[in-house]
């Protein structure tokens, strides 16, 4: 029942992005061209409204001496964009690469980024590779001390304390510390990477996962039978890691 | 009166109530104990997906099981808000007008399809959703409790709905889909029909209303640790912050996580809340109280998602400052 991971649709952003850009090129080309012709037209109005009938008449002399070139211009190359449209083009295509580059490294840290979370939660076993002797070695130390930690005390604050330690002991290189985590999930992840195949020491820990639980989040008292019941769950857990090493 | 409950019999009584529901609704165990733990918390339920998925059946279970009294109202265009609360009719033998109460005025009130009434009609059940009483020509009525609704919807994708606005959505402490049953689920609801021989299902009554009242006491001597407390708020919190949201979850949102994670952990036999209990009520409590940035309808991101994803990165309650 996974859901969907959520990824927003940046290749249509981008081809949108693509277009808009080839859009802006041609009405800027379009429209240095229009204004290139409008400026003479321009002329036109403003020097009618002023001069009278014989300058006019002068004028529309000078205007067809540039507009007969214009028609000359025409018969060679019929759609030729002014040198400073021209100039425009170079500055698009650097400006398109940029876009795409930009978008595109955007992309790639935002898919890192999710991956990431959600790899999190969803995938809770990356590192099911066992961790190395050592590390075990360490564990079996940190169960010990952990036990020795569960005979101090009120059970209650035992019980806390022993799992803390236990938390913090099976943390290393290979097995990150992760806030988000719930006790459950945690023992899934220790279950899946400490070679706890056997029923029994899952069992073990999941049961101490719960005392845990009891002990931390309830009011109600918390007696020497479940110290006992915790110090069970340590010795078999130890005993399997020990027969496992072996 | 009702009697005093212990969370242990509660336990009992409420996974009877589900195992009961289970022989109509197959293979839904996980969304009918979310619906149930809203339901002893006191809050009312949404039910969203495509048609045919049980939806209406698991409501009708839940009222025969939980022994309520039960009116089924189907949500219309046409709906009015007097049909839902009643409304004075002139009795003229004794020459007065006198209240004649609609189905508002019941134990469990089944919404079918509320999606497809106008907002006018939706919004009349708000009142009686939130403060438990019925307002009529400026009368008010008391609804006796536990009044609850289990309301339906199609998803709004579908021709002539009116999708709930967010203040009515708000009032629903769950909202829970059901989802395709697999195969094999499947081939056993066609294999109950068989063996039933009839089309209607009858479920046994499992609680009376005084037992259903117990119990909801019973779910508020839960302890709740501060910290658990804290974990709610931070990630109703976290959805008001995320990046694919225009409205996260308001302080309702809360509000529900933690109530909701009460009456599960009852149902798991516990008087206390474990963080797991939170994380797994998150989804259906917050997922609808979250408005997604217009921007982004084409994708997959919901408010599942987000919800999803603050799950990954608020941190859970831990020990290790305590020791």
């Amino acid at each position: 029942m996974g859901p969907p991971s959520p990824r927003p649709a940046s290749h249509g952003a981008l081809t949108m992005g693509a277009l808009v850009l080839v859009l802006c090129a041609l009405v800027a080309t379009t429209f240095d061209g229009a204004r290139w012709t409008a400026s003479e037209d321009r002329v036109d109005p403003s020097a009618a409204a002023e001069q009278d009938d014989a300058d006019r008449a002068d004028e529309t002399q000078q205007q067809e001496q540039p507009r007969s070139d214009d028609g000359g211009d025409d018969r060679w190359l019929p759609w030729a964009p002014p040198i400073s449209a021209l100039l425009l083009v170079p500055a698009a295509v650097i400006f398109a690469v940029a876009l795409l580059v930009f978008a595109r490294l955007r992309l790639v840290r935002r898919r890192r980024q999710l991956s990431r979370r959600i790899g999190s939660r969803r995938t809770p076993l990356p590192e099911a590779e066992p961790p190395p002797e050592d590390e075990e070695a360490g564990l079996s130390e940190a169960l010990d001390e952990s036990a020795r930690m569960l005979g101090e005390g009120s059970p209650r604050n035992a019980i806390v304390a022993a799992w803390v330690r236990l938390e913090q002991a099976v943390e290393g290189e290979h097995f990150a510390h992760r806030p988000e985590e719930t006790p459950t999930e945690l023992v899934a992840r220790v279950v899946a990477s400490y070679r706890l195949d056997g029923a029994a020491e899952e069992g073990a820990i999941r049961r101490l996962a719960a005392l845990y639980r009891e002990a931390r989040f309830s009011t109600h008292p918390v007696t020497e039978d479940h110290r006992a019941e915790a110090a069970d769950c340590l010795r078999r857990l130890l005993a399997s890691l020990r027969t496992g090493a072996r | 009166m009702t009697q005093e409950l212990g969370v242990a019999d509660a336990s009992r009584k409420a996974r009877a109530v589900l195992d009961e529901i289970e022989r109509a609704v197959v293979g839904k165990r996980d969304a009918l104990t979310l619906v149930l733990a809203a339901v002893l918390a006191g809050g009312h339920v949404l039910l969203e997906d495509f048609p045919g998925l049980g939806k209406t059946l698991a409501a009708r279970s839940f009222a025969q099981t939980l022994g309520l009294d039960f009116r089924r109202a189907q949500f219309t265009p046409d709906l009015l808000p007097a049909d839902l609360t009643g409304s004075f009719i002139y009795d003229q033998g004794q020459a007065k007008f006198e209240f004649r109460p609609g189905p508002l005025f019941t134990g469990l009130l089944l919404a079918d399809e509320i999606n497809r009434t106008p907002p006018k009609t939706q919004a009349a059940l708000l009142e009686a959703m939130q403060e438990r009483q019925v307002t009529v020509e400026g009368e008010t009525f008391v609804l006796d409790p536990p009044f609850l609704v289990l309301a339906t919807a199609n998803p709004v994708e579908y021709e002539g709905t009116y999708p709930l606005p967010e203040a009515q959505l708000d009032r629903f402490l769950l909202r829970v889909g059901f989802g395709y049953p697999d195969a094999a689920e499947e081939w056993e609801v066609l294999r109950r029909r068989l063996e039933r021989q009839r089309e209607e299902q009858t479920l046994a009554q499992v609680v009376s209303r005084e037992e259903l009242l117990a119990i909801q006491a019973a779910v508020e001597s839960v302890t709740v640790d501060p910290d658990i407390g804290r974990y709610c708020v931070a990630l109703a919190a976290a959805t008001r912050r995320h990046q694919h949201t225009l409205v996260g979850s308001s302080p309702r949102g809360g509000l529900a996580l933690m109530l909701v994670a009460r009456g599960y952990a009852v149902i798991d036999g516990r008087d206390y809340v474990v963080p797991e209990d939170v994380k797994a009520v998150a989804v259906p409590a917050l997922a609808h109280r979250i408005t997604i940035r217009p921007e982004l309808w084409m994708t997959d991101i919901s408010g599942r998602t987000v919800v999803e994803t603050v799950l990954g990165q608020v941190p859970a309650p831990t020990a290790r400052d305590r020791v």
